[in-house]
């Protein structure tokens, strides 16, 4: 049937508009079921990022703790008083009524600093809650609160060398001394943290008797380290003067790290692998014989003995004398190469490889003269360490294999080598053990825990040229000797003669007591069961008691 | 198409503009209470963060030391409190010497010696006077 004529434009327009309902109708329906689509798939990703949060840490650096997992740096969330300048429109009513909520800031710094002509600028850090609240309630038009890291370091001075600190920076906070440089970039992950090896309980002991000892003597500094021989881990490492992280914003020139950055000639504690390295060679014997009874003078030099016995010493008292004299023909019946092999091996002649930023070349001559072999016998001409010496008696008493230092909790065996054989170990134990009976290191020793050590106590170059008058005097020792496990040392920088020292201010009478004060009061802490009776016992093994007479004048008696 | 059908596709997207509608403000609710509880999340890691930062000052060995001294008057461990297990054993199966221990063991247990290394032990052992005061 064909459409009526006259009825036709109306039901054109009919379908015209019906056309365009259905066509919007779908339309819709399609928007719909796009936003419908969206929503059920593409929703998650389209989140505010303030909905991303859940796994954001509150702050933006790791944790250092020590081998205990005590903290020793954190971060906390601070906030910071900031001010958008252009926004303020009456800088002094601002910076009046902001002074007057915030007693600490004074009218004129608040005014200098929002006076700037920047877009933003920090006004002050750091705002405790109180000051937050006061600073809110204030109300003021650009001026605000924006929260940043602080880093704060629960030990304070005790760990201020190792932890070391940071300084702010656009990107966040960023170490700039100690392992907070170090391990900048694994610290940077808030989720990350580093575990040093350090014990703090250790390190407390160690700061403690240090600074008495300092304080006692008038040093105007000291260095200690406390190191477990068989896995290299450094248990203490204190640092004297020191410093306060949470205030200080960089260290001065005095307050550097003594116990590795300094370098300097260790004296007498030389002798020690000297003599080690003599026994090692086959070249002598404990009983070997040295003439000490006038000094010796070679090379335009003169090598003397601080306080001789000007008679002939078995090589046993060369290190229980402590004669310069010895040393030095021990040193030159060794030679040159052959000391400087075992040095090397020991690693005295490179820089030490220490998870710090702040460790010191060692000063090595640059050529070796018969003159020079014979001054590094007795710790004169090559300048390291107390780092690098503590490590290098360490693996002298550890039966003779270096394990390399760290800083790190190990979790594994370290990589080791082979300086010394076992039987010349065994001899050094027992001849460190002489020097702590017999020698200068008697004030070291305990009922507890046997020592055995040696003194060191060498006169600092001034300006070219020994100062008598400026010593550093030194103790290294290894406990309990007879089963060794630990190796400390203490040194003291331009210590001073007192009544009670009978004017001496010597390794002895100083740095030695201070060692000793150290050691009965960690070994507890590190789980080390008292020696008992008879704990020297061991020694006859290594050399039976009648032997004695042919090694120590005063046994002949 | 007929006006039923029409009708019943008005209806349908009617009824599904409400249904959107609906689970949108649900989602948004849910949005807004993921917010909420992520502040808190936050706000409470902030708090834990400082938690730990006040024990780790309170329990400073320096701290503990001057409290210590000022409150309860304790006393460090000593070197003779600490044995091995193996002296325990020894003084439980009646043996009159007991082993020997720490310097006197020689060169047992030294990582470089092949034998087993004799762990210490934390046990504080009384001796006959009743213990330590």
């Amino acid at each position: 049937m064909k459409p009526h004529r006259s009825a036709s434009p109306a039901l054109a327009l009919a379908r015209t508009r019906l056309t365009f309902g259905v066509l919007a109708f779908f339309a819709s329906l399609a928007v719909l079921t796009i936003k419908l689509v969206d929503f059920g798939m593409f929703t998650q990703d389209r989140r505010p990022p303030a909905e991303r949060t859940v796994s954001k840490h509150p702050v933006e650096r790791g944790d250092i703790v020590d081998r205990n997992g005590r903290l020793l740096a954190t971060s906390v969330v601070s906030r910071a008083l900031v001010a958008w300048p252009p926004q303020i429109d009456d800088v002094e009513a601002a910076a009046e009524r902001l002074s007057g909520a915030l007693p600490w800031l004074s009218f004129d710094e608040a005014r200098q600093r929002l006076s700037l002509k920047r877009k933003f600028v920090f006004v002050a850090r750091r705002l405790t809650p109180r000051d937050q609240k006061a600073v809110l309630g204030l109300g003021l038009p650009g001026i605000g609160l924006r929260p940043e890291d602080l880093r704060i370091y629960p030990g304070g001075r005790l760990t201020a060398h190792v932890v070391g600190r940071t300084e702010p920076s656009d990107g966040g906070p960023v170490g700039n001394a100690g392992a907070e440089q170090r391990f900048n970039t694994v610290l940077s992950d808030p989720t990350q943290s580093v575990q040093l090896s350090i014990d703090i309980r250790v390190q407390h002991v160690l700061r403690e008797e240090l600074a008495r000892a300092v304080e006692h003597f008038s040093a105007i500094g000291g260095a200690g380290l406390v190191t477990d021989i068989r896995t290299g881990e450094v248990l203490a490492m204190v640092s004297l003067p020191d410093f306060d992280p949470n205030r200080q914003a960089r260290m001065e020139e005095a307050q550097a790290n003594r116990a590795s950055l300094l370098v300097a000639e260790m004296g007498s504690t030389f002798k020690l692998l000297t003599l080690a390295t003599a026994l090692d060679r086959g070249l002598l014997r404990l009983a070997s014989r040295f003439d000490a009874s006038k000094p010796i003078r070679a090379f335009g030099h003169r090598i003397g003995d601080y306080r001789g016995q000007d008679r002939v010493l078995s090589a046993a008292e060369v290190v229980v004398h402590s004669s310069n004299i010895g040393a030095a023909r021990m040193a030159e019946r060794i030679g040159a190469e052959t000391l400087k092999t075992y040095l090397d091996g020991l690693g005295l002649l490179s820089r030490p490889v220490l998870e710090l930023p702040e460790v010191g070349h060692p000063i090595v001559p640059q050529t070796w003269r018969p003159l020079t072999t014979m001054t590094v016998g007795f710790g004169h001409g090559l300048s390291v360490s107390p780092l690098q010496t503590t490590a290098a008696i360490g693996a002298l008493a550890n039966d003779g294999v270096a394990v390399p230092v760290t800083l790190l909790r190990r979790s594994a065996p370290a990589p080791v080598r082979r300086v010394f054989s076992s039987d010349t170990s065994d001899k050094m134990r027992w001849m460190m053990r002489q020097v702590v009976l017999r020698g200068s290191g008697s004030r070291a020793d305990n009922d507890a825990y046997p020592v055995g050590g040696k003194t060191g106590t060498a006169e600092k170059v001034v300006n070219g040229r020994y100062d008598r008058r400026k010593r550093l005097s030194s103790f290294v020792g290894v406990f309990p000797i007879g089963n060794p496990r630990y190796a400390i040392f203490v040194m003291l920088d331009e210590p001073k003669a007192r009544k009670e020292t009978y004017g001496f201010a010597t390794a002895a009478w100083n740095a030695v007591p201070a060692a000793g004060a150290v050691i009965p009061r960690i070994g507890p802490m590190l789980g080390v069961p008292a020696a008992g009776p008879d704990s020297d016992a061991w020694m006859r093994q290594i050399v039976p008691d009648r032997l004695l007479a042919r090694l120590f004048k005063e046994e002949e008696a | 198409m007929s006006a039923r059908t029409t009708f019943f596709w008005c209806i349908g997207a009617a009824a599904m503009a409400a249904g959107l509608f609906a689970v949108s403000d649900h989602a948004r609710d849910r949005k807004d209470r993921l917010a909420e509880l992520n502040r808190l999340v936050l706000a409470e890691r902030e708090r834990i963060q400082v938690l730990r930062s006040e024990l780790a000052f309170l329990t400073q060995p320096q701290t503990l030391e001057f409290q210590n001294a000022r409150a309860l008057g304790l006393v460090p461990i000593e070197a003779d409190q600490l044995h091995r297990s193996s002296f325990l054993l020894a003084r439980l199966v009646g043996a009159s010497e007991p082993p020997r221990t720490g310097a006197r063991a020689g060169r047992d247990g030294h990582p470089n010696s092949g034998l087993p290394t004799e762990q210490p032990s934390r046990l504080s052992f009384a001796p006959e006077t009743g213990g330590r005061q």
